[in-house]
């Protein structure tokens, strides 16, 4: 380094000591916490008019609080406990507000004079004192921080410094819901290493730090931990953005630091070390999530693109709004799990109100009788829809449904009634003053809305739009986990009853909005918890389908998005709750269960907008342990039937689709997929040990674990299925109609023979106890194991088999089942029944009438033939060719 | 979240699984028509969640009787439409 | 298939259930106190079967949903909360079923020094509430299980149900 940069470097951060009393008017906040013996380390940028952007640590004076509550001798025997404790604090007595209490409690407040000492303190009055009651026993320090100050990551304060260099005043410039806060340029350095460390073990380092980036090789470790040790030390960075920066590559680096005896500065501040986290499994929604081990730095943040899902979903700006509007540091905002997001919010909000944040949660369910619970434990509404093909569908959604009901109806733990619940919303909740959950609610509302708006006037081009969205995407998040929060057992402000009633104002806002639909001549054709799909009644019929008015810009769809706002405007005005319109279908299918096609299923559709949009619920595109293979083939499949105007002729592209299929198919057969579109990602629901009878997943986690790689409830397993038979004939050809002189594969029976002799490779097929046929158990072999996959080993009848469900299960509305697909493309004959023909379509006959598919005696004959059916068999290339597969296809 | 009530699905498979003695000593054919009442009661459900009966199989039966209704009116309506041909 | 003996106020009733059977036991415990009046539940294992009440109630009054309001029930889904029901719970001479009482207490992040001593202010308030009313708690038999042991010496009467048939299938062949 040269002497110019080497002062420039000096200049770039100063130490608290040894400053005069100096203001900054312009300072962003990038971190602060506890220091022993120092009050508050707060780190700021700081906006000098001689030395440019610098970043400054300063350290604040700040005692905390907390709060004892209980029978008046026990606090007495605590207030002495404490006057002999050698930590400097304050002692008082004081009436707060407890907001599942009717009245302020007595408490003992005790004041801590440096932050850091408050934990320590409270886990040993809490082991000497367990029967009491504490209150903000618990918080961390940036939100209490926050409370006092209204401090946020990148804040823009104004900051004064005495003759110490401690901060003498500090004042908040800007609030968490501007719209466009000015943020300073951050230096970021990103670190990854050339490979997924949980695949093969990486040789090298990449780094970059705007137009700087550096290679180094991991091995030998000495040059390399130098090199490193100059990189941070010259770029400095705000923010270590990683690759496995969490799970592998921080432990590993700072391992290598340890036993090399070179420290590396991750730490901007050398007075603390790295603070863990340690891994964790958690159940939440019915799910199993695992989090792995994180590492946090002092000074500048460390994220970790693997590891925080906010990252990963929303970028760095999502993080930072999420952070700027729960006032928690970066590194955990963006590793939050959910409820974490609002409770902090509600507690800040409890802190800026004076009321008490309970350390436990006590407060348990009011009695109900037998009878009410069964009005009062249901969730949102869910319909059935009839199974079919519609045409001109709107659908309208409430607009954050719960949140909004919260804040409008004022529903609050410490606002719902204790009664019996009304059957008329309105009655629920004191209108008098909001409650904790809607002021915590209200600002993020208008927020979110207002950042809405905004986003529908930019232009598709606008370079906001990614910005807009990133941050909208934060909001919505914590407004998603807001309501099930309500209801969480361990929610510090949760309240069962609170969260009932809201899901008791959802199911009246709903039917109200059907009523007002069916009111104005629309039917409802679905429901789900806060959305409808409707049609206006009388636009099905043949004459709007067959013969669309063109004009000069194409197609004028029969349906427009003026034809609904009066009924969005009656649903507003009967709910009192926002409701948009999401999209207008040109058409929408509605799936059944694959088990009985009688039995409808709320939550499988797909649908073309009249954006040319497609919408997808349910099916395997949408599924993440579906191999990318049957995922894009399903996708294609499904953009082919978008690009149809009308449904009536959608078996119009059933040739198309066919062939499609049959390309894949072949490419499968010849090998040519790679191996990692036939990825299969399955969770593992339980620990290892716990299977009784293991799953795919399970059996492919073992073989890792015989190689030394854990993994852990909650976690994914990749894996490819394979042929768990070996020897005799190939049988990833059975069932294929293809006799064994034409097999595909070039290898043949030698190739059965070689995986038979692989260790870890393919699982023995499991034989039943009565020795019958052996079990249809599929082989698999995990991804990430030393030896890759053979890809002769590929289970191909299985893939077959999904590929052909996955494109049945957008097929079915066109009256194509999964047998009829696989008599199509593998028996190599002719079509069976040909595509269009009215009797393999009973589904079709839906668009034309409006009325439920006709039942058996409705004979075909006596309906007109309808243009754009095809009546007779399409010429196709499988017709041609004999039987067998054609070698064109 | 603090749900102690089964889904209206769960209730009315369980309600459906309770007659699984009944349905086995059925004929064949009689067994498909009892199937076919019962998947017809399955487009109700949501109703009969929001009904929120004690005994939610009084609740399946009326739907069972409202979709023969609704077959009973279709049929009607289309008689008519044959003796208006004659 | 046991039945209830005559329960009175005055003693603390504990019945081991085992699982098979828990349902068939709680639903029938509630139906016969509530078809003579006012009983409380405090649920604490999440299993409260008030469809499979109603249909045992069904069986015996035609005045099923005026039974149903005889049954007060409040649901506690930490061991925290179980305290602040019994502790909220007056001392009346209404029948009370804490169901499923432990199944809270074996929550892993609660410490166990911690869970134990919640146990005790537990057992205390349910010794307050037998002085008046019927007090019956149920729940799993077990092997070396401190808590269900502390429940175990603290009751004044323990009943046992399980199955008297052993588990084995049955073969045509």
């Amino acid at each position: 380094m040269d002497m110019i940069e080497r002062r420039a470097w000096l200049h770039r951060w100063t130490p608290a000591s040894g400053m005069a009393h100096r203001r900054y008017e312009t300072a962003w906040l990038l971190d602060v916490y506890a220091s022993p013996g120092h009050g508050l380390t707060l780190w700021l940028l700081c906006q000098d008019e001689n030395e440019g952007l610098q970043r400054l640590r300063l350290h604040q004076d700040f005692p905390v609080t907390f709060y004892a509550a209980g029978p008046p001798a026990r606090l007495r025997q605590l207030w002495r406990f404490l006057k002999s404790q050698p930590i400097p604090l304050k002692l008082s007595r004081a009436e707060r507000r407890d907001l599942f209490q009717p009245h302020p409690v007595t408490v003992l407040a005790i004041e801590v004079a440096q932050p850091a000492d408050q934990p320590g303190l409270f886990r040993q009055v809490s082991q000497a004192f367990p029967d009491l009651t504490y209150y903000d026993a618990d918080l961390p320090i940036a939100l209490r921080h926050a409370a006092v100050y209204s401090t946020f990551p990148l804040a823009r304060c104004q900051v004064e410094t005495d003759q110490q260099g401690k901060i003498s005043q500090l004042v908040t410039l800007d609030t968490p819901w501007e719209l466009d806060a000015q943020f300073p340029p951050l230096q970021i350095l990103s670190m990854e290493p050339d490979i997924d460390p949980s695949h093969a073990e990486p040789r090298h380092l990449l780094l970059r730090q705007g137009r700087f980036s550096y290679r180094l090789a991991l091995e030998p470790a000495r040059p390399f931990l130098i090199n490193l040790r100059a990189i941070l030390q010259r770029h400095d960075p705000d923010l270590l953005l990683t690759m496995w920066g969490d799970t592998w590559l921080l432990p590993h680096l700072l391992a290598l630091a340890r036993r090399w005896d070179i420290p590396l500065p991750l730490n901007r501040d050398a007075n603390r070390p790295i603070s863990y986290r340690p891994e964790r499994t958690y159940f939440t929604y019915g799910q199993v999530v695992y989090r792995g081990r994180q590492v946090h730095l002092y000074g500048r943040w460390h994220l970790d693109a693997h590891n925080a899902m906010l990252f990963h979903d929303y970028g760095l700006e999502g993080v930072l709004e999420m952070a700027r509007v729960t006032a928690l540091p970066v590194q955990m905002a963006a590793r939050l799990s959910p409820g974490t997001g609002i409770s902090s919010m509600q507690m800040q909000t409890a802190l800026r109100l004076g009321i008490l944040v309970p350390w436990h949660k006590q407060q348990a369910e009011q009695p109900k009788t037998a009878l009410d619970l069964f009005g009062s434990d249901q969730g949102g509404l869910v319909y059935q829809p009839i199974p079919g093909l519609y045409s001109h569908v709107a659908e309208i959604d409430f607009i954050s449904m719960y949140p909004s009901i919260m804040a409008r109806f004022n529903i609050s733990p410490e606002t719902v009634g204790t009664g019996r619940p009304a059957a008329e919303p309105g009655a629920i909740g004191d209108r008098q003053s909001p409650g904790l959950v809607p002021q915590t609610l209200q600002p993020l509302l208008d927020k979110r809305l207002a950042l809405k708006s905004r986003l529908a006037m930019l232009p598709a081009w606008d370079p906001r739009r990614h910005s807009y969205q990133a941050r909208a995407s934060a909001h919505k998040w914590l407004l998603v986990t807001c309501f099930g929060y309500l209801g969480y057992k361990n929610a510090r402000f949760g309240r069962i009853e609170a969260h009932e009633a809201v899901t008791a104002y959802g199911r009246e806002a709903l039917l109200r909005a059907k009523e007002a639909a069916e009111d104005l001549g629309f039917s409802v054709l679905h429901m789900y918890v806060d959305g409808l799909w409707i049609q206006k009644e009388g636009t099905t019929q043949p004459g709007d389908l067959m013969s669309p008015v063109r004009n000069a810009a194409g197609m004028t769809p029969a349906v427009q998005p003026a034809d609904f706002q009066p009924v969005l405007d009656e649903i507003a005005r009967r709910t009192g709750l926002p409701i948009a319109l999401d999209g207008i279908y040109r058409w929408v299918a509605f799936l059944s269960s694959r088990q009985d096609q009688r039995v409808p299923v709320a939550n499988r559709y797909f649908g073309v907008f009249q954006d040319n949009s497609l919408k997808l619920r349910g099916i395997e595109t949408r599924r993440q342990d579906t191999p990318l293979f049957i995922a894009e083939t399903q996708l294609e499949i499904l953009q082919r039937m978008a690009r149809v105007s009308d449904a009536s002729s959608l078996p119009d592209c059933l040739p198309d689709i066919l062939a499609l299929l049959r390309r894949r198919l072949a490419d499968l057969r010849r090998g040519r997929v790679s191996l990692e579109k036939l990825l299969v990602s399955q969770k593992m629901s339980k620990a290892l040990d716990e299977y009784r009878d293991p799953s795919p997943a399970a059996r492919a986690a073992r073989q890792l674990a015989a190689c030394g790689k854990t993994v852990k409830q909650g976690q994914r397993v990749r894996f490819v299925y394979t042929r768990g038979k070996p020897g005799g004939f190939p049988s990833h050809l059975l069932g294929t109609g293809i006799p064994p002189e034409r097999t595909a594969s070039p290898l043949g029976n030698a190739a059965n023979l070689r995986l038979a002799a692989q260790p870890g490779g393919v699982m023995p097929p499991v034989r039943n106890p009565t020795g019958t046929k052996p079990a249809a158990q599929p082989g698999v072999h995990a991804w990430n194991l030393p030896q890759p996959p053979d890809p002769a080993s590929v289970d191909v009848a299985r893939y077959t088999t999904l590929l052909i469900r996955a494109a049945s299960n957008v097929l079915q509305p066109l009256g194509v089942d999964e047998a009829t697909l696989r008599q199509w493309l593998l028996e190599g004959a002719s079509y069976n029944t040909p595509p269009g023909h009215p009797d393999a379509l009973p589904l079709l006959a839906t668009l034309s009438s409006g009325r439920p598919p006709p039942s058996d005696d409705q004979k075909p004959a006596n309906r007109a033939p309808r243009p754009g059916l095809v009546a007779t068999p399409a010429p196709t290339q499988s017709q041609s060719a004999p039987s067998g597969l054609s070698p064109g296809l | 979240m603090g749900r102690t009530l089964p889904s209206i699905t769960q209730a009315f498979l369980e309600e459906q699984q309770s007659f699984a003695r009944f349905r086995r000593a059925l004929r064949r054919s009689d067994q498909l028509a009892l199937d076919e009442l019962f998947a017809a009661a399955r487009q109700h459900l949501a109703a009969a969640a929001y009904a929120s009966h004690a005994l939610p199989f009084e609740t399946f039966l009326l739907a069972m009787l409202l979709e023969e209704h609704k077959e009973v009116i279709r049929l009607r309506q289309r008689l008519q439409d044959l003796d208006g041909h004659d | 298939m046991q039945t209830l003996p005559d329960l009175h106020a005055g003693k603390l009733y504990l019945a081991l259930v085992s699982r098979p059977l828990r349902r068939r036991i709680a639903n029938a415990a509630i139906a016969h106190l509530a078809l003579r009046g006012a009983v409380r539940v405090l649920d604490g294992g999440n299993h409260f079967d008030a469809h499979g009440i109603a249909r045992a109630l069904r069986l015996k009054t035609y005045r099923l949903t005026a039974t149903l309001e005889h049954i007060q029930v409040s649901r506690a889904f930490t061991c925290y909360q179980v305290i602040t029901l019994l502790s909220e719970t007056p001392l009346t001479a209404t029948p009370t079923l804490a169901l499923d009482l432990l199944t809270t207490f074996y929550d892993q992040s609660v410490p166990r020094p911690e869970r134990r001593r919640l146990l005790e202010i537990c057992l205390q308030e349910l010794m307050r509430l037998c002085q008046r009313a019927v007090v019956l708690v149920t729940a799993l038999p077990g092997q070396d299980d401190p808590l269900l042991e502390r429940l175990e010496v603290t009751a004044d009467q323990t009943l046992r149900f399980e199955l008297e048939e052993p588990q084995a299938p049955l073969r045509l062949f």
